[in-house]
């Protein structure tokens, strides 16, 4: 419907009925976002960093033929060279080629912890807001139970109880593990803020407009409701990227998230602590790789609510 | 409605009347809040209607209009809301007691609701078009381009000019009196026989205030629906009302045609009203103007109703059985019904300014 809108409006349809429309392009909720989105370079600069940092996970060979996991103990700690430009760790991994290969585990978990918390989240908040009463306190006391764990101690339960310490696992293991972990200590974020949303929207005419034409509670909430509380949760969403980026080198520098085999940029920096003094190459190339996606995550979620926050209209 | 209906005494609504009306809400009782906090905010309110015809019901802010009117649609959120008694009856079919689903189908399709603020009733993300296009997408089972071209139609139909672009466009694109219009739009896209206006044009300026009520005139005329046009203002329904139901305090407390209310007004609740209407011809000494004459006090606390007449300590003309004794409505004759004790002598007075009625209604 949005985006065909504009394309169907003759010139001058503001006329003197068109209410405050005036030379600004008018549509829907989303694309008016999308208009304010756009003329942003915050936006632009945070998607080009995104852009390469996406195209780092799915394509490493592009920008590196070096294999992350060869190792040259007689290299161990060498400093930059043509051959490794930048340097080479404790066990003489090229720390460039490293970091190239890191993107890859570290934005999945980022992807999917992200998509997780929302749609878990979204899902709670959704019901509790629009059902209220005993339904919305059993859902808000049991996400405070939640909640009320710290990120860093609940992370290392969880991890600890299904993996030993040092024990060896599978990519595909350690990934869910570390996402489910996340998901589980951060959904009830997500499901006050789409709470909050949804009990807004539930008390809105349109919403009573609809019931009183014989909308139905599915139709109600999939049409009216879930499209109104959309914006903060996206919002959100984007934002978390980035502070699970970051959640997840904490859990893999304690050595409980992501681990050898799996490489990634957190591990990387968990790595390095033994000879930080020595080998400062091996912390510092993975934490500039980090704090420049938690950099463009942040920023392009910046941009995304100033466009969408009704609030900054 | 059957003559065996019970003891209900305010039954006298519908006197002699064979057949069941469009709508009709017998002795509604509607509390808020629980224990002490329980707020009365409906007393035993009963008001029929019939296909063709325009009830008013006027009262002020908290005299339990709007929620009259959602327990009807059955919209009224329960909790806080609780229905306690009465029957609301739709071409004899007793709704309160009826299948949600059943009631579901009904509205849009039998019954539709318009509001006061069309804005917030209008879905900010969709397209003013989709949103009347649904109905007949899924109530109809149209296909999405069909029912775009009849949600145009619809447009076409409230007069709003450009309907087949407009159909397109957004709430926020619209004027207040558009927005009104498209808000009509939707509430008839499915023919209902009954429409209840919920101050449809309060959030208007005059002029438009004007239009919007002309278009509900002819739209009900056209279409031979009942109409229940809910205000607080005297001037909007004086010239569309067949009846008028004054509501005070969530009890109808008088209840006569439209013409004989503005003649004889018979509660001093709506001598009050008429006489707080700002009137052009108030010139007063000198040409300076006479000050409004507001109904003193404020409406009463809905969970500490006053004993007695709930107006009594509002009312200039009260006695001491006013505040012992709670008037019933009854009926004067000619069917015009009051609940006052004094009725019969305010009616044989007449309005306090003879002209209220041209004036209010020029």
């Amino acid at each position: 419907m949005t985006d065909t809108a504009p394309a169907l409006r003759p010139a001058g349809a503001a006329g003197p009925e068109g209410a405050g429309a005036g030379a600004e392009p008018a549509g829907g909720l989303w694309a008016d976002g999308w208009d304010r989105l756009r003329r942003r370079p915050l936006f632009w600069a945070a998607s080009a960093l995104i852009g390469v940092l996406l195209v780092m996970a799915v394509a490493p060979s592009l920008f590196t033929s070096v294999d992350p996991q060869a190792a040259d103990l007689a290299l161990s700690g060498a400093d930059s060279s043509p051959d490794a430009i930048f340097g080479r760790d404790l066990q003489g991994h090229d720390i460039y080629a490293r970091a190239i290969h890191g993107a890859a585990p570290t934005l999945t978990v980022g992807l999917l912890a992200s998509l997780g918390t929302v749609v878990l989240g979204s899902m709670a908040g959704l019901v509790a807001g629009y059902v209220g009463g005993w339904g919305d306190s059993l859902i808000s006391r049991f996400a405070e139970v939640f909640a009320g764990l710290p990120f860093i101690l609940g992370g290392i339960v969880i991890l600890t109880t299904f993996n030993k310490p040092g024990q060896i696992v599978g990519e595909v293991r350690i990934v869910t593990q570390v996402v489910l972990t996340i998901v589980v200590l951060s959904w009830p974020l997500a499901m006050r803020i789409m709470r909050a949303a949804a009990l807004e929207a539930t008390q809105q005419d349109y919403v009573r407009a609809a019931r009183a034409l014989g909308a139905g509670p599915w139709r109600i909430v999939a049409r009216h409701i879930l499209p109104n509380t959309l914006a903060p949760v996206l919002v959100f969403a984007t934002i978390q990227f980035g502070v699970f980026i970051g959640a997840e080198a904490t859990l893999s520098f304690l050595g409980i998230g992501l681990r050898d085999p799996v490489v990634s940029w957190g591990v990387m920096i968990s790595e390095s602590q033994e000879r930080v003094a020595d080998i400062p190459q091996a912390l510092f190339f993975p934490a500039a790789f980090l704090v420049v996606a938690v950099l463009a995550f942040v920023m392009l979620g910046d941009a995304v609510r100033d466009a969408f926050d009704p609030r900054g209209r | 409605m059957a003559p065996t209906d019970g003891p209900a005494p305010l039954s006298a609504c519908s006197p002699d009347r064979s057949v069941s009306p469009l709508l009709e809400v017998d002795d509604l009782r509607v509390e808020f809040g629980q224990g002490r906090d329980t707020a009365s905010v409906l007393n035993g309110v009963s008001y029929h209607v019939d296909e063709g015809e325009t009830l008013a019901v006027l009262g002020e802010s908290g005299s339990g209009k709007s929620v009259t009117a959602q327990t009807v649609m059955g919209i009224l959120d329960t909790p806080p809301g609780r229905i306690t008694g009465g029957a609301v009856r739709f071409r004899g079919e007793e709704l309160l007691s009826a299948d949600p689903e059943r009631r579901r189908l009904l509205r849009g399709e039998s019954m539709a609701m318009i509001f006061q603020d069309a804005l917030s009733a209008l879905n900010p993300v969709y397209s003013v078009g989709f949103q009347i296009a649904e109905q007949f997408r899924f109530r109809r089972g149209m296909s999405r381009r069909d029912a775009m071209v009849r949600a145009a139609e619809m447009l076409d139909l409230v007069r709003i000019p450009n309907a087949k672009q407009r159909v397109r466009e957004y709430p926020h694109q619209f004027s207040g009196g558009m927005r009104q219009r498209a808000m009509i739009a939707m509430s008839l896209a499915l023919d209902p026989e009954l429409l209840i206006a919920d101050e449809p044009t309060t959030a208007l300026d005059v002029t438009v205030q004007a239009q919007i009520m002309e278009l509900l005139d002819e739209l009900r005329r056209e279409r031979g629906m009942g109409l229940i046009l809910i205000t607080h203002d005297l001037g909007v329904v004086a010239e569309v009302a067949d009846r008028i139901a004054v509501m005070y305090a969530g009890r109808i407390v008088e209840h006569t045609d439209a013409a004989s209310l503005y003649a004889h007004p018979a509660h001093p609740y709506t001598r009050g009203l008429m006489d707080s209407v700002p009137r052009v011809d108030d010139r007063g000494r000198g040409g300076a103007g006479i000050p409004l004459r507001p109904i003193p006090g404020l409406p009463p606390s809905l969970s500490a109703i006053p004993d007695g007449c709930p107006f009594h300590p509002r009312c200039a003309h009260a006695q001491d059985v006013c505040t012992d004794e709670v008037p019933v409505l009854r009926e004067l004759g000619d069917a015009h019904q009051a609940a006052c004790h004094f009725a019969e002598r305010f009616v044989a007075q007449g309005p306090d300014r003879p002209t209220t009625h041209e004036v209010v209604s020029r």
